[in-house]
């Protein structure tokens, strides 16, 4: 015990991994949640090919169906102009999606470099680069989304530019917080007296530590990133019409109802599902990696 | 024998951990008589805590399981006992006073505020949201329980035990809290009093001073006293009688004095042997670790680690025979047809 | 007290406001297109717009825009509105009760039914009860708030009648807090009591879900650990009744852990009033602010975020200070 050898921590680890596998085959609620993601990346992926009525996702008309209620053949619907609301709804989660992961990869490319920059090195440039992202932690993420797309064309690319914005100073906490903590491990002190230097200690000591509150993070933010798109779409500040988003779409159906009800309904089922989805397995996650670190919200 | 308060047989305690059952206690037999104090040691994760959990009905659910055994306190089966009866029990029946007092004593209420409301609601079986309220509003009962609350905190030579009511755990020092924490476990005169290894974690000259306090209070309460401990200075100096565990057995027992004498079990011996003649802590004089709970040794658990190992050992398990009145050793070395060491 | 716990945190409020102005002002001022000619509408001369520009003093360089624009403010104002053709102060000072009211409504139902509910979770671990209440929070955190206010408004109002879909109330009490609820039980106006009450509920409601399950899945984890606290077994030891554990001891400490994050759900809150207030045409400032977005009101946009600014960062050292009274570590660490 007193002598941790390198054949030790690994298979420290490898238990580590097999007690979070039985964890997670105990909560079945995690597979629920990896099931829904995976149709859901598979529906965007390959909707050109899944959706009954592909050319529908632009701004085609059908007089001929126009707002006919769920049936065999239009599984959600068609809405106010005769477009089968399943095709559209499926290359919404293509926009979703992509959305997302456009949007997590802008935040953490900006977030993790700082919060390791802060975290590691000097007083003077953490207390610059926490203060920064305390002002944009100042207001809740959707009104500096909205600010933020208050100064652009309401387009996709302004949605995804104004999440991000808002995005990044979560990431810088959580590593920040993390790269603290790991920091007085004694691990990294070793490694230190042996003479590294500060980047590569950041390198290979602190953020393979940090890649599993990073993971269960993005997964859970994937989720809530979705959502916030839907806001902003909601809202006139994203996608425009014919664009086929979820939120645009329940903004378009929402003058139909109550009558034709699944105009709005049916996008923000999509919302609902694939955000549990993700939801759900980034729970299953923190509990696969047995992940402590304080994800926080956005 | 009507003066005996308690009396555990053969109890067994399972936990369900990663790995599979752990069997934690193995057949533990032991009894406290009226007025008597007696003491349990043995290393620490031997079993000691969990018995005395067992006996408060403080095993955590669903991990744990008694498999077999009885655990008798004047006459109630304790074992058998349904949540709301056990009201009955702890407080005034059994109570106890706990090691660490950092974490013993809750944060966010005043030491009067944990004082008083155990004076004032412990034993009680069912208490209503309603009675609860009416009873917080009752000046007079309140003010009575505050009173007591504050001479027992003289009684355990708290200084300023007025001003102490009003203060959070946080406001005093290790030896402080310990103080209160004995006076939490005595405050409802129970007949028997449970210590586990209380002042450990404070440093030796307070532990002196709480020791002092306890073996005071405990004689002039008349209460029974059962004291775990790993440090067999202090059970010498407090008990009258002793068990010695070993990985969830009782491997020896008997009169302190007899015990500490004439010690039979090997384990016994060697803890004794390794006992630093100054601060009487346990070293490690004794090769070897205790064993896996989950697939212990099929005999003597202690067998592995025995200089007198033979293959008897690890056949069956050895039962407690008696070496001399009131003295009983579990080893194959003083069974039947064995000769005597 | 003062010294220690309250001054350092408000000294700590003012780079993160002024930062928080800065970054807002300049967004604001790079909108695209030309605000101005949007206000003055197609007809407008050149001229007409050069003269408009000037005299909003547009035509300035943006550091002395800024300093012109916080000298306003320490005096109260927050510059002109284009779109109301009045000071953004005024339009704020209209619109924010409307907006506290809600989301001030929304917390007492989040935190009223949450913690209730987590608690019970909580002592009934991997019980039925435990189980509802998981499925009620999954849904709630992951139902789009707009969504979920318009299948309410398609229930209640559409279908049920019950509750209006829109507005706050056709009968308005005499204004003293502008909280409509709360003036007119201080004038003990009922009708209006009951008119409001019935108009907030829906958008309340819908706001709160999914503050409501977080309250929920947190209280209960709390309740949880605690109940695995050396302390509460002590209790239980000493033979205080099961009852009183939970509702003083444990209960106590829980909600501690569960205030401190009660002013991210107050910010929470108010992002998200944004959507509500719209989808239930609350005439609250957030509503206000998604329209300054979408007619390009920069003064408009900078003030609102300014005062979500201000109330969320207040919130947070209100509860910082709730939270020292509950907890006495807080005051000796």
């Amino acid at each position: 015990m007193s002598t941790a050898s390198r054949t030790d921590l690994s298979s420290v680890r490898n238990e580590e991994l097999r007690r979070g596998w039985t964890r997670l085959k105990r909560s079945p609620l995690s597979i629920v949640g990896l099931v829904i993601v995976a149709l859901v990346v598979l529906a965007a992926v390959f909707a050109p090919v899944l959706a009954p009525y592909p050319q529908d996702a632009g701004p085609g008309v059908h007089f001929d169906r126009v707002h006919k209620p769920p049936s065999l053949a239009h599984l959600f619907g068609t809405d106010d102009v005769g477009r089968d609301i399943f095709s559209r709804s499926l290359f919404g989660a293509r926009l979703s999606l992509g959305l997302g992961m456009i949007v997590l990869a802008i935040g953490m490319g900006i977030g993790i470099p700082l919060g390791l920059i802060a975290g590691y090195w000097g007083r003077g440039v953490a207390t610059l680069i926490m203060r920064t992202a305390d002002i944009f932690l100042a207001i809740p993420s959707l009104v500096l989304a909205l600010a933020v797309a208050a100064a652009f064309k309401p387009t996709l690319t302004t949605t995804m530019i104004a999440i991000s914005f808002s995005w990044w100073p979560w990431f810088t906490r959580l590593v920040y917080g993390e790269a603290l903590r790991i920091k007085e491990n004694q691990f990294v002190e070793s490694s230190r007296g042996l003479g590294a230097s500060s980047w590569r200690t950041a390198y290979h000591e602190i953020l393979p530590n940090l890649i599993s509150p990073i993971i269960v993070k993005a997964t859970l933010d994937m989720g809530f990133v979705i959502m916030m798109d839907a806001s902003l779409s909601f809202l006139g500040l994203g996608a425009q019409p014919p664009t086929p988003a979820w939120g645009t779409m329940i903004a378009e159906g929402r003058q139909y109802l109550p009558t034709i009800w699944w105009q709005a309904t049916m996008p923000g089922l999509m919302i609902l599902v694939t955000v549990m989805g993700f939801n759900l397995l980034g729970d299953g996650f923190r509990d696969l990696l047995d992940v402590h670190a304080d994800i926080g919200e956005g | 024998m009507s003066d005996v308060l308690l009396e555990v047989q053969d109890l067994n305690v399972s936990f369900q951990t990663f790995d599979g059952e752990a069997r934690v206690l193995n057949g533990v037999n032991l009894s406290v008589r009226r007025g008597e104090a007696v003491a349990i040691v043995g290393e620490s994760g031997c079993g000691k805590t969990v018995t005395v959990k067992a006996i408060m009905g403080l095993l955590p659910e669903g991990s744990s399981r008694i498999g077999s055994g009885r655990i008798r306190f004047k006459g109630d089966d304790l074992l058998g006992l349904r949540s709301s009866d056990w009201s009955r029990i702890r407080g005034h029946q059994i109570s106890m006073v706990f090691q660490d007092p950092m974490t013993h004593l809750n944060p966010v209420f005043s030491v009067g505020d944990q004082l008083t409301d155990v004076l004032l609601w412990s034993g009680q079986q069912r208490v209503g949201l309603v009675r609860w309220l009416l009873g917080s509003l009752q000046r007079g009962k309140r003010n009575e329980a505050r009173k007591r609350a504050a001479e027992w905190l003289q009684r355990v030579r708290l200084p300023d035990p007025e001003g102490a009511l009003a203060r959070y755990p946080v406001e005093l020092s290790g030896g402080m809290r310990q103080r209160v924490l004995i006076a939490l476990g005595l405050i409802t005169e129970p007949d028997l009093l449970i210590a586990d290894e209380p002042g450990t974690a404070l440093d030796v000259s307070i532990q002196d001073q709480i020791l002092e306090l306890l073996e005071d209070l405990v004689a002039t309460q008349g209460t029974s006293l059962l004291f775990i401990t790993h440090n067999l200075g202090v059970a010498r100096r407090i008990s009258q009688r002793i068990y010695v565990m070993y990985a969830g057995e009782v491997v020896e027992t008997g009169s302190t004095q007899e015990v500490f004498d004439h010690p039979r079990h090997p384990y016994t011996q060697g803890l004794l042997a390794s006992i630093p003649k100054l601060t009487g802590e346990m070293g490690e004089g004794i090769a070897g670790r205790i064993p896996n709970f989950v697939a212990p040794p099929p005999g003597c658990r202690f067998a592995p680690r025995c200089p007198f190992h033979t293959d008897q050992c690890d056949v069956q398990q050895p039962p407690l025979v008696e070496v001399a009145p009131g003295h009983q050793v579990a080893c194959t070395l003083y069974e039947e047809g064995a000769s005597g060491q | 007290m003062f010294r220690t716990f309250l001054l350092p945190r408000v000294l700590q409020m003012i780079p993160v406001l002024l930062g928080l102005s800065i970054l807002i002002f300049f967004l604001s001022r790079i909108m695209p297109g030309d605000p101005v000619r949007l206000a003055l509408g197609p007809e407008a001369t050149q001229e007409q717009i050069t003269q408009y520009r000037h005299e909003l003093g547009l035509d300035l360089p943006l550091p002395q825009q800024y300093s012109q624009y916080m000298k306003g403010l320490l005096t109260g104002h927050l510059g002109h509105s284009l779109r109301t053709n009045r000071d953004v102060s005024q339009d704020l000072a209209d619109s924010f009760p409307a907006t506290l009211e809600l989301v001030l409504a929304a917390m007492v139902i989040a935190v009223g039914v949450g913690v209730p509910l987590g608690v019970v979770a909580g002592i009934r671990k991997d019980k039925w009860e435990d189980q509802l209440t998981r499925v009620v929070a999954l849904g709630g955190i992951a139902m789009p708030r707009f969504w979920l206010g318009i299948l309410l408004q398609l229930l209640f109002a559409s279908v049920f009648h019950l509750l209006p879909a829109i507005g706050r109330g056709d009968i308005h009490p005499t204004q003293i807090t502008g909280l409509y609820l709360l003036d007119s039980l201080l004038t003990g106006d009922t009708p209006a009591f009951w008119s409001s009450l019935k108009s907030i509920l829906l958008p309340a409601i819908t706001l709160s879900l999914a503050s409501l399950a977080q309250i929920m899945r947190l209280t209960r984890s709390n309740m949880i650990e605690e109940t695995r606290r050396d302390y509460i077994l002590a209790s239980t030891a000493y033979g205080v009744p099961r009852l009183l554990i939970v509702a003083k001891y444990m209960l106590k400490n829980a909600f501690g852990t569960t205030l401190t994050t009660i002013g991210l759900t107050f910010g929470y809150l108010l992002g998200n009033a944004f959507l509500v207030e719209v989808v239930f045409a609350w005439p609250g400032m957030a509503s206000y602010g998604v329209e300054a977005v979408i007619g390009k009101d920069f003064n408009a946009v900078v003030g609102v975020t300014m005062v979500i600014g201000v109330t969320f960062l207040l919130t947070n050292l209100l509860v910082d200070l709730i939270y020292g009274w509950l907890d006495p570590r807080i005051k000796y660490s």
